[in-house]
């Protein structure tokens, strides 16, 4: 057998995700080379299909709008389409199919539905007792909020992150992040992967029974502690840190522009009084020590704001990190796709689409130097790939699979109703 | 005791939140993980927060929570002995996880030129602010100034004033989360193939893939999202809650808050008109009904309610919602480990159920707790050899 070019070659995911965690967790293996078969439905496409938020190429929906979606696009490459009526009896027996000859189910619906379509890990387990089902859940398959509905949102609240965050003093505020999404994804695929180990060892598959909200809480271990240790409750301290001082984000010109900093120790505190021009301030006894500085704060952002005050934000980061100051501009969506590092770095990937043409997609969080990942596939339009599934890999003749077509089991358009938004 | 990742050795190199966290995923999955720390400890020995603020190396927050079910050897990696020590060790491991800057391993003969040497399967996962190359690799960075290049802060906050970030250290955790499936991902083809390589983790590049949503928006649209007007809970009792009610749902939601009746009236006024008003007196947020209605319930039962009757809601849960969490109680989220130093805690345990996992959990080890049990099982070197090396300063 010749070496393989990517890690997860010869490996088979069902994909069921809809919106971001599950197509993030199945995007990751589809990258890394394993055949991932992204299964929607005409009445049920990915929601970001159709909830797309205008975001198509140059906003113009077009005539099929449901493959033009930004949204659907990022999170979708290197997959195969299956559009496969899981509500019918006839589109079960074919998920059923293609879970005795598939390694991995990825899905973040809710705890009901797989249930619903009796498609729960005992009965995947039954079909195929080496199957993996991954279960990206809001709080995981049992419990009293178990069935709760969720977004990114909603889980930073209730998974303790809005609690920490805001303005210092003021009300709380709700951002919509949606970092869970990418968390829960990341960690689906790691727990995936270390199941597919296990397997090797016992033949078993397995089941993963997450939640997005612990994986919040778990980011808070040393709130949690500190709450045991001194009953602590933790309050919104801006962009201020408990150690680090100074830190913030600072005016500079330009419109809405500002650049953050931070001084972990008294060598970045001289690099600092060095950049800023203000070398008296090293031997100022206010600020001699990381104490002193978090006790003065406020006189030292005030120095810092004068300084910012006539450069821009790229210029004081870049004169910042000149003197090894930590320092980053903030960036809007514009700036990091043109920033020069992340240019320099490969980062940006073009991709055809069939439906929506070329565009530019931000990369990945990993480089592996043996198997380099790239993209070998757009993301599929609805229904792409019906026939390769249900011909090449289960052997249906064309004249059953046109028969399942006549009788709306597969397709390739959104139904009226999914496409007026009733998902 | 045994986990997916049972019989892997992975050798930690790392401090702080990001190389610690993966690697403490990997432990509670059964892995090995053998955390060399410098003399003196992990710097997240001295971060704490400590009980009643009293700096002890054995009792830091943030250094407990993060190296549970890892064990602790000390090694000076300045000196050639140090080097050559964890060069010995990195046979036995499957995985090397360092977040040393860009080429700071090598230096040191640590890199992957070096350890593949020694363990041609090896995975080095190699987690730094912006990645092994580029303009930036050698940069400075924080979890704030990370956060405003990934261009996370630009959307937090409030038009006009300084922008946000999230509280607490959430991106450079999710760093370590991408660090643990990227890990993952190269140990497949490892164990399959006996194919190692070298996986780099830039903490900047998994916050722009986190951040997707709006740089494909950017993409498509040329429209650059920018802080919107700030978005209040709504108060109750005992805290705040949210509702994050869909066109579809405004009727639930006036049911919910309205009652039947006066639902119904609203209704046979115009549909659309109704889910007009309803959303205005949201986004009013001090609506009286709306108001009433949730400070009678305090926020849990508003939420428990609200999710009930099929609209989205969330409470704002602090620390004692969490560790009081019925759910997170249905669930045995928490774990409590008795530490020899710092006493009985309860932590947050892996966020996910898998069958058949059955990793006992431990506590963080103290510094160099297993030096010599180390040492002794995994390599040559006598108890005489071990003690000299000791004397030189090398075990700290």
């Amino acid at each position: 057998m010749s070496a393989p070019r990517l890690p997860l070659e010869g490996i088979r995911v069902l994909d069921l995700g809809m919106f971001w965690a599950g197509p993030f967790a199945g995007k990751w293996l589809a990258d890394a080379g394993a055949e991932v078969i992204k299964v929607e439905s005409a009445s049920h496409p990915d929601n970001l299909r159709i909830l797309a938020r205008g975001v198509y190429p140059g906003g113009e929906a077009g005539e099929r709008p449901w493959n033009r979606s930004g949204m659907i696009n990022e999170r979708n490459r290197n997959k195969l389409g299956l559009a496969l009526e899981l509500g019918t009896p006839e589109g079960r027996a074919i998920f059923r199919e293609l879970v005795a000859i598939s390694d991995v189910v990825v899905e973040n619906f809710s705890n009901r539905v797989l249930p619903r379509w009796e498609l729960d890990y005992p009965r995947l387990r039954e079909i195929n007792p080496r199957i993996i089902l991954a279960s990206i859940y809001s709080q995981g398959s049992k419990g009293p909020e178990s069935g709760f509905v969720s977004f990114g949102g909603t889980l930073e609240q209730i998974g303790g992150l809005t609690a920490i965050t805001g303005y210092p003093g003021e009300m709380p505020a709700v951002y919509t992040l949606a970092m869970p999404d990418p968390l829960g994804g990341a960690m689906g695929v790691g727990l995936i992967l270390a199941a597919l180990r296990e397997r090797r060892r016992t033949g078993a598959g397995m089941y993963i029974d997450m939640s997005q909200r612990e994986n919040v809480t778990a980011l808070l271990g040393e709130y949690v502690l500190d709450f045991q240790m001194n009953g602590r409750s933790p309050e919104p301290i801006g962009n201020r840190d408990r150690l680090h001082a100074p830190q913030s984000a600072y005016r500079c010109a330009g419109e809405d522009g500002w650049v953050a900093l931070s001084v972990r120790n008294d060598a970045e505190w001289l690099a600092l009084c060095r950049a800023i021009g203000r070398p008296a301030l090293i031997a100022d006894p206010r600020f001699a020590t990381v104490t002193a500085r978090h006790e003065h704060h406020d006189e030292i952002d005030e120095v810092i704001l004068q300084w910012t005050a006539g450069r821009t934000k790229h210029e004081a980061m870049e004169e910042l990190q000149r003197w090894g100051v930590p320092a980053g501009a903030v960036y809007t969506t514009e700036d990091l796709s043109n920033d020069r590092h992340l240019r320099a770095r490969g980062y940006w990937e073009a991709i055809d689409e069939p439906d929506a043409g070329r565009h530019v997609y931000p990369g990945r969080p990993m480089r592996l130097s043996a198997t380099p990942l790239g993209t070998r596939l757009p993301t599929p339009t609805l229904g792409q790939h019906n026939r390769y599934v249900l011909g090449t890999l289960l052997g249906k003749s064309d004249g059953a699979i046109a028969e399942l077509e006549r009788a709306g089991v597969i397709g390739t358009e959104p139904t009226a109703a999914a496409r007026s938004g009733r998902l | 005791m045994t986990g997916p990742l049972a019989g892997l050795t992975v050798l930690e190199l790392g401090q702080g939140v990001t190389a610690p966290y993966c690697c403490l995923i990997m432990g509670q999955l059964g892995a090995d993980v053998i955390k060399v720390e410098p003399p003196g400890g992990d710097v997240a020995r001295r971060m704490g927060p400590f009980p009643g603020d009293v700096p002890h190396r054995e009792r830091s927050a943030l250094f407990l929570s993060l190296n549970r079910n890892k064990r602790s050897i000390v090694i000076d990696l300045d000196t050639a002995t140090g080097q050559q020590l964890v060069r010995d060790l990195a046979r036995h491991a499957g995985v090397v996880v360092e977040d040393a800057a860009p080429g700071a391993m090598a230096e040191r003969g640590l890199g992957y030129e070096s350890l593949s040497a020694v363990r041609a399967d090896v995975v080095l996962t190699s987690i730094t602010p912006f990645g092994q190359s580029g303009p930036y690799r050698d940069w400075g960075a924080t979890e704030l100034t990370l956060f405003a290049l990934g261009g996370l802060m630009n959307i937090m906050g409030e038009p006009g004033r300084v922008p946000l970030k999230f509280g607490g250290q959430p991106g450079l955790h999710l760093a370590g989360a991408y660090a643990f499936a990227a890990t993952q991902t190269a140990l497949y083809l490892a164990e399959e193939h006996g194919i190692g390589q070298h996986v780099d983790v830039a903490i900047l590049e998994g916050l722009g893939a986190s951040h997707f949503q709006d740089l494909t928006e950017y993409e498509y649209t040329g429209r650059i999202r920018q802080r919107a007007d700030l978005r209040l809970p709504i108060p109750a009792r005992d805290g705040f809650v949210s509702f994050s009610v869909q066109a579809h749902q405004y009727g639930d939601f006036r049911r919910l808050i309205l009652g039947e009746e006066a639902a119904a009236a609203i209704a046979a006024a115009g549909p659309d008109d109704a889910v007009a008003r309803d959303r205005a007196r949201l986004e009013g947020e001090m609506d009286t009904q709306i108001l009433e209605w949730t400070v009678d319930r305090g926020k849990y039962k508003a939420y428990f309610a609200a999710q009930e009757a099929h609209v989205p809601a969330a409470y704002l849960a602090d620390m004692t919602d969490l560790m009081e969490s019925p759910q997170y109680a249905a669930r045995g989220f928490w774990v409590e480990v008795d530490h020899p130093v710092a006493g009985a805690l309860r932590y947050p345990g892996l966020p996910a159920h898998l069958t058949g996992l059955a990793v006992e959990p431990r506590p963080a080890p103290l510094l160099g707790q297993q030096t010599d049990e180390i040492l002794s099982s995994l390599t040559d070197l006598t108890p005489h050899e071990i003690a000299e090396i000791r004397a030189a300063g090398v075990l700290g």
